[in-house]
């Protein structure tokens, strides 16, 4: 359930940086089927793999003293992907 | 995603025990024959009531109440719960409206005496120490003169603990105040005695012990007011209303009765299971934690934590691997917060959203366990090796 917290995080941080995005879980449990407009994939544990998208490791977000840090690193890697759709 | 796995190794029983194929028995056979209304005056209707009254007695016996009359069947464990806070609460509300509880009950409580709160009573939430204990200080500190009730669990659905009743319920009664204990899931796993343990008033449920779910019963002491719930026919002497579920009260005694029959014996096979899958993940992952006290716990409960990783992954993954566990208790699996329990513990940031808990039974083997254990250390082990 870290993936809720960390998507409305997420979510939150963008809207301050004016960065419009869209968060969608993927509830492993029901099915691993993500949308194929997904520009990037957060996985709270090793799971995808040889995705043509970028995936980020999630599991900094488990430890309360590595998350800063990741979501600083997340929102530079969105920036990234926005302005190369630009 | 979930895919069906080759092997089915069931290590979740605290949520839920299967039904003993023995009380699927009785259960059909009073299905056809005790169809009738316990309330009717005709024969078939006195035939089921004397049904019931006689498993009400066993249940009465098991648990060493007093009489049958003693005995409230209820639909669940939680309403048992329910009828226990809320029913006394307004039975005594003209003598106060405080009541104690502690903070890692089952949410059967928890949010009861949220509901009281919302209707004007006062509730304290006792604090407990690193293994999930009650203070009988504490609980001594507690109690106000308007204190009504003290609601404690008898064993945690989550962590295993079970509390120091009999010295919580004297200094309940010492104080002449009420006591309720939830022992959902104690009775069935270790011995439950009224008497031994002095409260006014007991919650059991029936699928806690291979018994059918839609089953449970308070206990209430002779003397002591319970105001009902649920309105309409005077069954239950007044306390609950309702036609009685006949099939489901006799499979509750016929499952008690066979959970007692095995419990001294099964209770040294589970825990001896349950130390021996202890020992193998601690040696395994030495900064693992074990939740809840070392020793005064329920002999097929082993809650574990585990550094860096959530829980949840792990669950998914074992389920994967045909192994079904729990993360605590069945009912918060929709929660994004870690547990209530594992956090009143005061495990760390880095440990307290890798809770596993894994709760055997009867069908439990020794093969399971070794299984278990060479899956989980795997899991683990590459979900800590990420990054």
């Amino acid at each position: 359930m870290t993936m809720v917290r960390v998507g409305e995080k997420l979510a939150e941080l963008c809207r301050k940086e004016g960065l419009t995005i869209s968060v969608k879980y993927v509830d492993l449990w029901v099915s691993d089927y993500f949308l194929p407009t997904t520009d990037l994939v957060v996985e709270m544990f090793p799971y995808y793999k040889n995705l043509s998208i970028p995936v980020v490791d999630g599991k900094p977000f488990l430890n309360p003293l590595l998350e800063d840090g990741l979501y600083v690193s997340l929102i530079e890697t969105i920036k990234e992907l926005l302005s190369k759709k630009i | 995603m979930n895919t069906a796995a080759e092997i089915s190794i069931y290590l979740d029983h605290a949520a839920t025990t299967p039904v003993d194929p023995q009380v699927v028995e009785v259960i059909q056979t009073a299905s056809i024959s005790f169809s009738s209304n316990p309330s009717s005056l005709h024969s078939s209707g006195r035939e089921a009531a004397r049904a019931a009254d006689q498993a009400r007695t066993q249940i009465a016996s098991a648990i060493g109440a007093s009489s049958p009359g003693e005995i409230v069947f209820t639909a669940s464990g939680s309403e048992a719960d329910n009828l226990a806070l809320i029913g006394s609460a307004r039975a005594n509300q003209q003598r106060g409206r405080h009541l104690i509880t502690s903070c890692i009950e089952h949410h059967a409580v928890l949010h009861t005496c949220h509901h009281l709160e919302s209707v004007g009573y006062e509730v304290t939430y006792l604090p407990v120490d690193e293994y999930g204990l009650v203070s009988p200080e504490k609980l001594s500190e507690a109690i106000r003169p308007d204190t009504i009730l003290v609601s404690i669990m008898h064993s945690n659905n989550e962590i295993g603990t079970i509390q120091p009743i009999p010295e919580l319920s004297r200094i309940a009664h010492d104080h002449g105040v009420l006591f309720h204990s939830d022992a959902v899931q104690s009775v069935g796993q270790i011995p439950v005695n009224i008497v031994d343990l002095g409260v006014d008033l007991l919650s059991v449920s029936a699928h806690k012990f291979y018994g059918p779910k839609g089953i449970g019963a308070l206990y209430v002491s002779d003397g002591v007011d319970v105001l009902p719930l649920v309105y309409g026919g005077g069954q239950e002497a007044g306390r609950r209303a309702g036609t009685e579920n006949v099939p489901g009260i006799m499979g509750m005694a016929k499952a008690l009765n066979l959970s007692l029959e095995r419990l001294p014996k099964e209770s040294d096979r589970l825990r001896n299971l349950r130390d021996h899958l202890l020992s193998r993940l601690c040696s395994e992952f030495t900064d693992s934690k074990l939740n809840g006290h070392p020793t005064l716990r329920l002999p097929n409960n082993l809650n574990l934590s585990f550094k860096d990783i959530e829980a949840e992954a792990l669950l998914l993954l074992l389920n994967q691997q045909g192994i079904e566990a729990s993360m605590g208790s069945a009912c918060n699996s929709e929660s994004i917060e870690p547990s209530h329990v594992i956090r009143a513990l005061g495990v760390p940031p880095g440990w307290e959203r890798g809770a596993l808990r894994l709760s055997l039974g009867k069908s439990t083997t020794e093969e399971d366990i070794n299984l278990a254990a060479e899956k989980i250390i795997q899991i683990v082990r590459n979900l800590q090796h990420q990054v």
